[in-house]
């Protein structure tokens, strides 16, 4: 199994999109420290290489929060999330008192099915504010800096833009995202991950990720949102740019 | 696509990544929203008979994300909901005693949204998730369950003050307070606020039970349901109560007042820039 993410990465056809995103994967596996190689072996030996292609990998598959420990040094950390947890007619909540308000978030963040929270400042590696403000910033814009692969949203989706404050975060590593191909492995960043935007193909947001469980970050502020078109991120509908960039940085 | 397609969307046969946001419910979106529109009422037919196999087999984590998919259908803009909802007219059927608290939970959703069952039902399901939560005390869907009950029974059914008297017990026995869950109640409780003399009338009786075995009531239970009687403003009176009972767990976050901080962040950025 694994030997075809090596042969597509050493002498496949980077034209061909299968034989690229395979590409891609394997050079996430190199870049990834040796016990992070050997646990995503153990992965793909036993679910298949399809995993990497696709979003095929089991939650409870892998380990997370495996990545170097880093002292959080950001203004912010943002993380988003569709809202998922399925309570009717959230504008409710604009009554309540802020303090609730908060609680509640936090018991979305906990109730949800991740088991890693990835968060940004939405700082570039040369520590730039890449984004506006999280009233102001546009959801598509978001989700594809932030190289949120798959995501498929239509108008009027709701979304909550959460405001972090973390002291302890760490590197995220390609078990934390589920051995995507689309994600980028940042190899000479110790203390950041980079994410991968789908327009560009280009590393660009600074990221990092935090275990869910109570106590490891505390919520500073959120802003509910509403998405302001359709947007459909899934692999086919991804630009020639982002492919090209990716093949580029392989043959390099 | 057919039943056995969606099936397998939702047992997540096709793959999920909640790391990075996707679960079944959104694979099952973005398929939908991938077929031509003349192939979408076959959609909802294969849906409903999926369920239906899912409820038979009580596969319920797969039925609940179905039942959030529609529920997700219903909040876009704009909604995309089936035509003809009686397809899904099968929810209405009681299930088993050991459904899961993710069936009793999605049924009761995917219900309100599509605005099916009566007064009569709607009350039922209040006993049923009130009784289920009390087995499952832990358990969040058996929380949801019982909002949604709530809910189901806005503008159609009033809800007894023995029902909220069991709702509170059940809340105070819970290992961790359903914040979230509570806060949605506070929702459902103001729509009912037309109907506040005949509440306020139902929960005299409801304190007065009460009273009668105080010796076995928890204060704090008490204590609600006095302050949601002198101050006729149960949203406010179940906040003052909820305040207290979290503010020992919360003390840190209470201290740093985070929003002003934020709000000082954005300032100076905006001012930056």
């Amino acid at each position: 199994m694994f030997e075809q993410l090596k042969a597509s990465h050493a002498s496949g056809d980077l034209n061909d999109r299968k034989t690229l995103c395979e590409a891609l994967a394997y050079q996430n596996y190199l870049d990834s420290p040796p016990h992070i190689q050997s646990e995503a072996e153990k992965i793909i030996s036993t679910e298949g290489c399809d995993c990497v292609l696709g979003n095929s990998i089991k939650p409870e598959a892998a380990q997370c929060c495996l990545g170097a420990a880093v002292q959080f040094e950001g203004e912010v950390a943002y993380c988003m999330l569709p809202k998922k947890v399925i309570f009717p007619k959230p504008g409710a909540y604009a009554k309540q008192h802020p303090d609730f308000l908060l609680i509640a978030v936090l018991d979305m963040v906990l109730n949800s099915r991740r088991n890693v929270l990835f968060i940004s400042d939405w700082k570039d590696d040369e520590g730039n504010t890449a984004l506006p403000t999280p009233e102001q910033v546009n959801c598509g814009d978001l989700a594809r800096e932030l190289g949120l692969c798959w995501t498929t949203w239509n108008t009027g989706k709701a979304i909550t833009i959460i405001a972090f404050d973390v002291e302890l975060a760490y590197k995220p590593t390609w078990l934390d995202s589920g051995l995507a191909f689309y994600w980028y492995a940042a190899p000479r960043r110790a203390e950041w991950g980079l994410a991968r935007s789908l327009e560009t193909g280009r590393p660009t947001l600074r990221e990092w990720v935090l275990p869910k469980r109570v106590g490891a970050f505390k919520i500073a502020a959120y802003w509910d949102r509403e998405v302001e078109q359709d947007y459909n991120f899934s692999p086919d509908k991804l630009c020639a740019d982002y492919w090209k960039a990716c093949a580029k940085e392989l043959r390099s | 696509m057919n039943t056995q397609e969606i099936l397998s969307i939702l047992r997540g046969e096709q793959g999920i990544n909640p790391n990075r946001g996707i679960e079944e419910d959104d694979l099952l979106e973005m398929t939908f929203f991938e077929l031509p529109k003349t192939e979408h009422d076959a959609f909802w037919a294969a849906l409903a008979e999926a369920m239906t196999t899912l409820l038979a087999n009580n596969d319920d984590l797969p039925l609940y994300l179905a039942c959030r998919f529609i529920f997700s259908m219903s909040e876009i803009k704009p909604p995309h909901l089936p035509h003809k909802i009686n397809l899904f007219a099968f929810l209405l059927d009681e299930p088993t005693n050991s459904a899961s608290p993710f069936i009793l939970a999605g049924r009761l959703l995917a219900l309100l949204v599509l605005n099916k069952g009566d007064e009569k039902f709607w009350k039922r399901q209040v006993d049923a998730s009130l009784d289920s939560l009390e087995a499952a005390p832990d358990n969040s869907h058996a929380m949801a369950a019982v909002v949604y009950a709530f809910l189901g029974c806005n503008g159609k059914a009033s809800i007894s003050a023995e029902q909220w008297g069991k709702l509170f017990i059940a809340l105070t026995r819970l290992p961790e307070l359903p914040r979230m869950e509570l806060l949605e109640l506070l929702v459902g409780v103001e729509k009912e606020s037309s109907d506040q003399p005949l509440m306020k009338e139902e929960l005299d009786l409801g304190m007065d039970a009460l009273r009668t075995s105080s010796k076995n009531t928890n204060p704090d239970l008490a204590s609600v349901f006095r302050a949601w009687l002198d101050k006729n403003e149960p949203r406010q009176a179940i906040a003052d109560w909820l305040s207290r009972e979290l503010s020992p767990h919360e003390p840190e976050a209470r201290k740093m007042s985070p929003r002003h901080r934020i709000t000082q962040i954005m300032n100076s950025r905006r001012a930056a820039a």
